[in-house]
C-alpha cells in the first residue's frame, strides 16, 4: 500500500500532480515576460478607460470601473473560472 | 430641506466625488490626456451646479459668503442644518 503523505501539502498533491517522468516544472510562468523579475510585488499600473456616470461614481465609491472591487466575503475570481 | 434642495444638493456631491476621483487619477497620471479632458470639463459643471446651490441656498462652506450685506455663513441656516432648512430663506 504506498506510503500515506501525512502533510498538509502531501494530502493536498494527489496522484495526477505527481509527474516524475516530467521534463519541465510544472508551474507555468507564462503570463509575465521571461526576464520578469522573481520575488518583487508588482502592480499593473491603471490607464485611463470609460468612467461611471457621477451618480453611479457616487454610489460605487469610485469613478473607474476597474477599481470597483466590493469584497464579497470570498475570492473575488474563483480560480477555477 | 426641500427635495428640490436636497436634489440639487446631491447633484453638487455627485459633481464634487467626480472631480476629486480625476483629482486622484491625475496624481499618478498628470500627463494623461484623456484624464485632463475629464477634469476640465467635469471641474466646470462642478462650479457651476456649485453657483447654482450656493445662488438659491447659501453658502455650503465659509468663504463662499459673499459678505455683501451680511455675513451669510452664520446668518442662514448651516448646510448641515437640515430642518432649520425648511421653507428656504428671506
Amino acid at each position: 500500500m504506498e506510503k500515506t503523505d501525512k502533510t498538509l501539502l502531501g494530502a493536498l498533491l494527489s496522484d495526477d500532480d505527481v509527474m516524475p517522468e516530467a521534463a519541465a516544472c510544472p508551474m507555468p510562468r507564462s503570463v509575465f515576460p521571461a526576464d520578469m523579475p522573481l520575488a518583487m510585488a508588482y502592480v499593473p499600473f491603471q490607464t485611463w478607460q470609460k468612467t461611471y456616470d457621477s451618480d453611479a461614481a457616487l454610489s460605487r465609491g469610485t469613478l473607474f470601473p476597474c477599481l470597483d472591487l466590493p469584497f464579497i466575503g470570498e475570492e473575488a475570481a474563483r480560480n477555477d473560472k | 430641506m426641500t427635495s428640490e434642495q436636497q436634489k440639487l444638493l446631491r447633484r453638487v456631491q455627485a459633481c464634487a466625488f467626480t472631480v476629486h476621483e480625476a483629482v486622484l487619477y491625475l496624481d499618478s497620471h498628470p500627463t494623461c490626456t484623456e484624464g485632463l479632458a475629464f477634469y476640465r470639463t467635469h471641474k466646470e459643471k462642478y462650479e457651476s451646479v456649485l453657483a447654482e446651490y450656493q445662488k438659491k441656498y447659501g453658502p455650503l462652506t465659509a468663504c463662499a459668503s459673499e459678505g455683501t450685506r451680511k455675513w451669510e455663513w452664520v446668518t442662514e441656516p448651516f448646510p448641515w442644518e437640515l430642518c432649520a432648512n425648511e421653507g428656504g430663506n428671506d
